[in-house]
């Protein structure tokens, strides 16, 4: 129970000495919860409060030993007694790994990781892509038909059914497909996922077919219907997806992060950049204008790529150029 | 005496080859903070082994890291609030791969150490 002291002072004593990052706060914390759990259910099977504190507290073993290994640097050196409750083995792991990742370099590691599409997955797509194509192109075609009365109602219909269902397949296939840098998602969420797309074009290319084909007002509201149905399962699917990227591209994205922009640490090298473009596309503008007047409006893309490629020049010397120029060195 | 603490060691060891699987198979079907994964993992074994807190938070911390675990802090609003985790999709896949990589190495082991019939046994115990 929170009412039991000893296990907070506890909590305390075994943290002192230990630099209190964020990160190690955070863990106190969640330690400390856990524990008050504990002590609770021991408290139940009838151990006084300040037995069940301590009990609580030695199962946890040497909180310096945890704290070293997940935050090396948060204790100081020799400080971390060697406890024989602590599996030190699954704590050198926990850091083994991103050493390692980070003496490769990037293309050796997706050569690494690489993992190969399906022929029969990549064969059916394609084909899937096809028939998405044609049912689009067909539904517009039959919907113009209906219009001058050439054809039944149904045709429409039966090409934005193919459509939708191509669509669905391709989008629920290609998410459960291993990539090189993502797992497969669930078939369940997949097949989620298809439907929800199926139902958004279904309802969208209904409703197009019902308006080109001027069809009662009850059918474009069914349309409706299954677009918003569609919109709101994907939004649903959206919020609560999770990670499917795989460790070692984590792994690399957060070295990407850390290479850093240098407008990130050095402000007044952003303030000088929103200067300079502001400045270089005003004179783009006044060329561009001068040119079109002058030697006509057909040449005005010269200026503009021309102020374009300076643009990107001036962003990738002064956001990722050479060492040297930094105001910092 | 001394042959149980040996073959506990082993079981003990064993388990601990598989720690990020076991918390990733806790937390399938719903999320879970620190404690309830240590109970659930304490009750699978029946209390004879367990797997130790502190090597339970170093495994939090590298799923986390690697993407196949989501931590978030509950909304309780008396005592202190807890650490749940989530597993991703990611997890899901890992978690999958890991038991299909399992099952065929205890096929493999039980092969080699003549233990085939011994399981189906076991499990009516």
């Amino acid at each position: 129970m929170s009412d039991n002291t000893s296990v907070h002072r506890l909590l305390d004593e075994a943290f002192a000495g230990v630099a209190m990052t964020p990160e190690v706060q955070d863990l106190k914390e969640e330690i400390r919860t856990n524990l008050v759990d504990r002590v609770t259910e021991l408290a139940v099977g009838g151990a006084s409060p300040v037995d069940a504190a301590r009990r609580a507290v030695d199962e946890l073993g040497d909180v310096r030993a945890i704290v070293q290994g997940q935050f090396p640097g948060s204790v100081p050196d020799g400080a971390a007694r060697t406890h024989g409750d602590v599996d030190d083995d699954a704590l050198l792991a926990a850091d083994g790994h991103a050493t390692r990742a980070r003496h490769e370099s990037a293309a050796a590691l997706a050569a690494r990781h690489r993992v190969r599409p399906r022929p029969g997955y990549v064969a059916v797509t394609v084909l899937m892509s096809i028939v998405l194509a044609g049912s689009l192109v067909g539904t517009v075609l039959a919907a113009a038909g209906v219009a001058r009365a050439e054809t039944g109602p149904w045709l429409p219909t039966l090409f934005t059914a193919a459509a939708a269902a191509a669509l669905g397949w391709i989008v629920g296939a290609s998410l459960a497909q291993e990539t090189t840098n993502n797992y497969p998602m669930p078939a369940g969420r997949a097949a989620l996922f298809a439907l929800g797309w199926a139902l958004v074009l279904l309802g969208a290319l209904l409703a197009v077919a019902h308006l080109l084909g001027s069809a009662p007002p009850a059918w474009l509201a069914l349309d409706g219907l299954a677009l918003v149905a569609g919109v709101v399962l994907l939004a649903y699917l959206a919020t609560t997806s999770t990670n499917r990227t795989k460790p070692w591209a984590l792994e690399q994205s957060r070295r990407h992060a850390e290479a850093g922009s240098r407008f990130d640490e050095d402000p007044a090298a952003a303030a000088r950049f929103g200067i300079y473009t502001v400045v270089l596309w005003t004179l783009t503008g006044a060329a561009i204008f001068v040119v079109g007047s002058t030697a006509g409006w057909t040449w005005v893309p010269v200026p503009a790529l021309i102020g374009f490629a300076v643009f990107m020049l001036l962003l990738a010397r002064m956001n990722f150029g050479p060492a040297s120029t930094r105001p910092r060195e | 005496m001394n042959e149980t603490d040996s073959s506990d060691a082993f079981a003990a060891d064993l388990l601990r080859g598989h720690t990020d699987t076991i918390v990733l198979g806790t937390l399938r079907t719903r999320d879970r903070y620190g404690f309830e994964i240590y109970k659930a993992i304490r009750e699978a074994t029946g209390g004879g082994y367990e797997i130790k807190e502190a090597t339970l938070y170093a495994a939090y911390r590298r799923l986390v890291k690697d993407g196949l675990v989501e931590a978030y802090w509950g909304d309780e609003t008396q005592g202190g609030r807890r650490k749940y985790y989530r597993i991703t999709d990611a997890g899901r896949a890992v978690y999958r791969n890991n038991v299909r990589a399992w099952v065929a190495t205890r096929r493999i082991i039980d092969s080699l150490l003549g233990t085939e019939g011994d399981r189906t046994k076991g499990t009516h115990r």
